[in-house]
C-alpha cells in the first residue's frame, strides 16, 4: 500500500531533529496560548508567524498544527479550572468540566480531557491519511469555473455558519474580499484603491491583516474587559493523581469515539470551526443520553465528548486546507496563507512533488498528538500556573509582539499603520458582533477567487454561463446556495414554532 | 438544528443594543454606496476586456450595499430599545483611545528612535498606564527584559535587522 510508505517517509521527516523539537515547542506553545483565554489558535499562529519565516516550509508547517492542536487541547485547562473558555471551542467543555471541578473532580476531568482529545486527534489523522490522496486527485478534475464555485461554496458556508448572524457574515466576508483588492491587478496591471500610495501598489499583507484583528484586536478587547472587576477565583494549583476511573473510563468511551467523525466532518465543511463542532456532540451526547439531566451538573460524558469533538475538528480542517486550497476554518485559513507565503500550491502536485511537505505534516498530527497528550498529562499542574499571569502584563507584551511581527514580514513601517487599521476593525467587529473568521478567509483566498473569476470569463469570452456548464460547479453552487438559504429558512421554521 | 443557538453563556455579547446594528446598516449602506461608485470609477484596463478590473470591486460594492439596506429592514423591523448599559463603556473607551494613540506614536518614532529605545519606552508607558504609576519599577523592568530579549532573538537567532 504506498499510503503505508509515504506515511513511513513522513515519519522519517518528523523525526528529524530540528522538526521534532520545533514539533515539541509547537505543542507547548499552543497548549500554553489556548490556554490563555482570549486568544486562540488563529491568534497564537498568527503570534508566532515571523518565528516560521526562517525554518523550513515543513517545520514551519507542523510547527503551525502543533500550535493548532495543541491550543485545542489547552483550551479546555481555563474551562475546567476557571469556567473561562480558553478559546470558543472550549465553550462547551465548561458546561460539564467547571461542575466537575466544583465536585473536586478537577484531576479526572483534566484527564479526561486530555485523553478525549488525543483519541479524537489519533482517528481524525487516520481519517487524514486515507482521505488526503483521494481528496487530492479530485482537486484535479477542477478547472477555474470549478475553483470558482468552490471557493463561492467555502466563503458563503463560512459567512452562514460562522455565528448563526448570516448578514453579518456576509458582511464580514465582503470586508475581506474588499481588502484583497487593494494594490495593482495582476492582469491588467490597472492600481486598485490605493490612493496614490506607493507601499499599497503590492496589495494589503494578509497577514497584517490578520495580526491585526486576531492578535491586535483581541487584545483592545480585552482591555475593555480589564477594567471590569472580575472575581477571580483563586486557582487550584495542587492536584492529585491525574487519571481516571474504569467506571469514567466507561462512560466516556462511546461518546468520544462518536463525537470524533462528528467533529472530522465539521472540521473539512468549510466554515463550521470547533465551536460548533464541540457544541453539537455536546448536544448529541446531551439528547442521547439515558440520564440527561446529569448534563451541566458534572457528567463526564458531557466533558469527553467535546473535547473529542473539537480535536478531530482542527484535523479535519486542515485535510481540505492541504489538499483543495480551501481552508476549513479561520486557522486554517492562516495556515493557507503559509503555504502561499513560501510559494507552495496546495493540492495534488504538493504531495507529490513536496512529499516532505505533505507527508511530514501529516505524520506530524500523529506524534504531534502523543506529545500533547504527554504533556498535558502530568504537566497540567505545572501549565495551569501560567493562568496566574496577570494580563495587565500580559496584554502590553502581546501588542508588542504584534508589532515586531508584522514588521519582520516586510521590514517596512506603512505596516504599522495598517495594523492599527485592522486592529481597529477587528475590534469594532468584536463590539458589533460581526464574525471575523469569514473575512480572514476572505482576504487570503481573495485573489485566487477573483482570478478563478476572470480566467473562466476569459476562456468563455465574457460568457457568464461557463459557471453552470459542468455538474461539479453545479453541484457546488446549488450548495452555496443551501447553505445561505438554510440558516433563514430554519430560523423562519423555529419563529413560527415559538409563536404556536 | 442540532445545536442550541443559545448555548453560550449569557453575556457573551448581548451587551448591544438594537440601536447600534441601526446605526451600523446606515454605516454599511453609505459604504456600500460609496465603494460602489468608486469602483464603477476605476481606471478600465488597457488591454483585453476593459471591464476586467471593474466587475469583481464593483459586485462587492453593490452587495455591501444589498447587505446594508438588509440590515437597515430588519433592525427598523425590531423596536428599539435603548439601554443604559451604553453610558458605562465610556470609561474603558478612553483607555482603548490612549492605547491607540500610543500605538500610533510607537510607529512614528520606531524609524526615528530605532526598535530599542522605541520599543521599551512603549512597553513602559503601556504597562504603567495598566498598571498604575506606582508599580513603575515593575513595569520599566519587564519592558526592558522583554525588549532585550525580542531584539536578541530576532538580530541573532533569527537574523532580522531591526532598526
Amino acid at each position: 500500500m504506498p499510503t503505508l510508505e509515504y506515511l513511513m517517509y513522513g515519519f522519517r521527516v518528523v523525526f528529524i531533529p530540528s522538526n521534532f523539537l520545533w514539533l515539541t515547542l509547537g505543542c507547548f506553545l499552543g497548549t500554553v496560548i489556548g490556554m490563555l483565554p482570549g486568544l486562540g489558535p488563529a491568534t497564537g499562529i498568527a503570534l508566532l508567524l515571523p518565528l516560521t519565516f526562517v525554518m523550513k516550509p515543513e517545520t514551519a508547517l507542523i510547527t503551525m498544527c502543533a500550535i493548532f492542536y495543541g491550543a485545542m487541547f489547552g483550551g479546555s485547562r481555563s474551562s475546567i479550572l476557571l469556567n473561562i473558555p480558553g478559546d470558543g471551542s472550549a465553550v462547551a467543555s465548561c458546561f460539564d468540566g467547571y461542575p466537575m471541578t466544583l465536585k473536586g473532580e478537577a484531576e479526572a476531568a483534566l484527564a479526561i480531557s486530555a485523553i478525549a482529545s488525543f483519541i479524537g486527534g489519533l482517528i481524525s489523522s487516520v481519517a487524514f491519511v486515507l482521505l488526503a490522496l483521494p481528496l487530492a486527485k479530485v482537486a484535479l478534475m477542477f478547472g477555474p469555473p470549478e475553483y470558482f464555485a468552490l471557493m463561492v461554496l467555502a466563503l458563503t458556508a463560512t459567512a452562514s455558519m460562522s455565528e448563526g448572524k448570516i448578514l453579518k457574515g456576509l458582511l464580514s466576508m465582503v470586508l475581506g474580499l474588499m481588502v484583497a483588492m487593494v494594490g495593482l491587478d495582476p492582469q491588467s496591471g490597472v492600481s486598485r484603491f490605493t490612493f496614490g500610495n506607493l507601499e499599497l501598489q503590492g496589495g494589503i499583507d494578509f497577514f497584517v491583516v490578520i495580526i491585526g484583528v486576531y492578535g491586535l484586536g483581541e487584545v483592545l478587547k480585552n482591555l475593555e474587559k480589564m477594567g471590569r472587576k472580575e472575581v477571580m477565583q483563586p486557582i487550584k494549583k495542587k492536584f492529585g493523581r491525574i487519571w481516571i476511573s474504569k467506571e469514567q473510563w466507561r462512560r466516556s468511551i462511546v461518546p468520544i469515539l462518536r463525537a470524533t467523525p462528528v467533529g472530522f466532518l465539521i472540521g473539512i465543511l468549510p466554515g463550521a470551526g470547533g465551536t460548533i463542532a464541540a457544541l453539537m456532540s455536546y448536544n448529541i451526547e446531551k439528547s442521547l443520553s439515558k440520564e440527561p439531566e446529569r448534563f451541566g451538573k458534572g457528567a463526564i460524558e458531557g466533558l469527553a465528548a467535546p473535547e473529542a469533538a473539537n480535536n478531530a475538528c482542527s484535523i479535519g480542517a486542515i485535510l481540505p486546507t492541504f489538499t483543495l486550497g480551501i481552508p476549513g476554518s479561520g486557522t486554517a485559513a492562516i495556515m493557507l496563507g503559509a503555504l502561499m507565503i513560501y510559494g507552495l500550491q496546495p493540492g495534488p502536485l504538493l504531495f507529490e512533488f513536496y512529499p516532505e511537505i505533505g507527508w511530514g505534516v501529516v505524520a506530524s498530527l500523529f506524534v504531534g498528538n502523543v506529545i500533547a497528550a504527554l504533556m498535558n498529562l502530568p504537566l497540567a499542574g505545572l501549565l495551569v500556573r501560567i493562568l496566574a499571569v496577570p494580563p495587565k502584563i500580559l496584554y502590553p507584551l502581546i501588542t508588542a509582539l504584534c508589532f515586531i511581527g508584522v514588521y519582520a514580514i516586510n521590514l517596512s513601517v506603512v505596516d504599522f499603520y495598517l495594523l492599527i487599521v485592522f486592529g481597529l476593525l477587528g475590534y469594532a467587529m468584536r463590539k458589533f458582533e460581526i464574525p471575523t473568521a469569514p473575512m480572514i478567509l476572505a482576504s487570503v483566498v481573495g485573489r485566487k477567487f477573483e482570478q478563478s473569476f476572470r480566467q473562466s470569463l476569459m476562456l468563455s469570452h465574457g460568457d457568464f454561463s461557463i459557471f453552470f456548464k459542468s455538474g461539479i460547479s453545479i453541484t457546488l453552487l446549488i450548495l452555496a446556495a443551501l447553505s445561505l438559504i438554510y440558516p433563514i429558512v430554519s430560523g423562519a421554521l423555529k419563529k413560527r414554532r415559538h409563536a404556536i | 438544528m442540532i445545536f442550541a443557538r443559545g448555548a453560550f453563556p449569557a453575556g457573551f455579547g448581548g451587551i448591544f443594543v438594537e440601536a447600534k446594528d441601526r446605526y451600523l446598516a446606515i454605516a454599511v449602506l453609505a459604504f456600500g454606496l460609496v465603494y460602489t461608485i468608486a469602483a464603477w470609477n476605476l481606471p478600465r484596463a488597457p488591454v483585453g476586456n476593459p471591464f476586467g478590473p471593474v466587475y469583481f470591486p464593483l459586485g462587492l460594492g453593490l452587495l455591501v450595499t444589498i447587505i446594508g439596506s438588509l440590515m437597515l429592514l430588519q433592525s427598523s423591523k425590531s423596536q428599539v430599545k435603548e439601554e443604559k448599559t451604553i453610558g458605562k463603556h465610556g470609561k474603558y473607551a478612553s483607555r482603548i483611545i490612549i492605547v491607540l494613540l500610543l500605538c500610533v506614536g510607537y510607529a512614528l518614532v520606531f524609524r526615528v528612535l530605532g526598535f530599542l529605545i522605541s520599543t521599551l519606552a512603549f512597553l513602559s508607558a503601556f504597562l504603567i498606564i495598566l498598571n498604575g504609576l506606582k508599580k513603575w519599577f515593575l513595569s520599566v523592568s519587564i519592558a526592558l527584559l522583554y525588549t532585550l530579549g525580542v531584539w536578541y532573538l530576532f538580530e541573532k537567532v533569527f537574523l532580522i535587522n531591526l532598526p
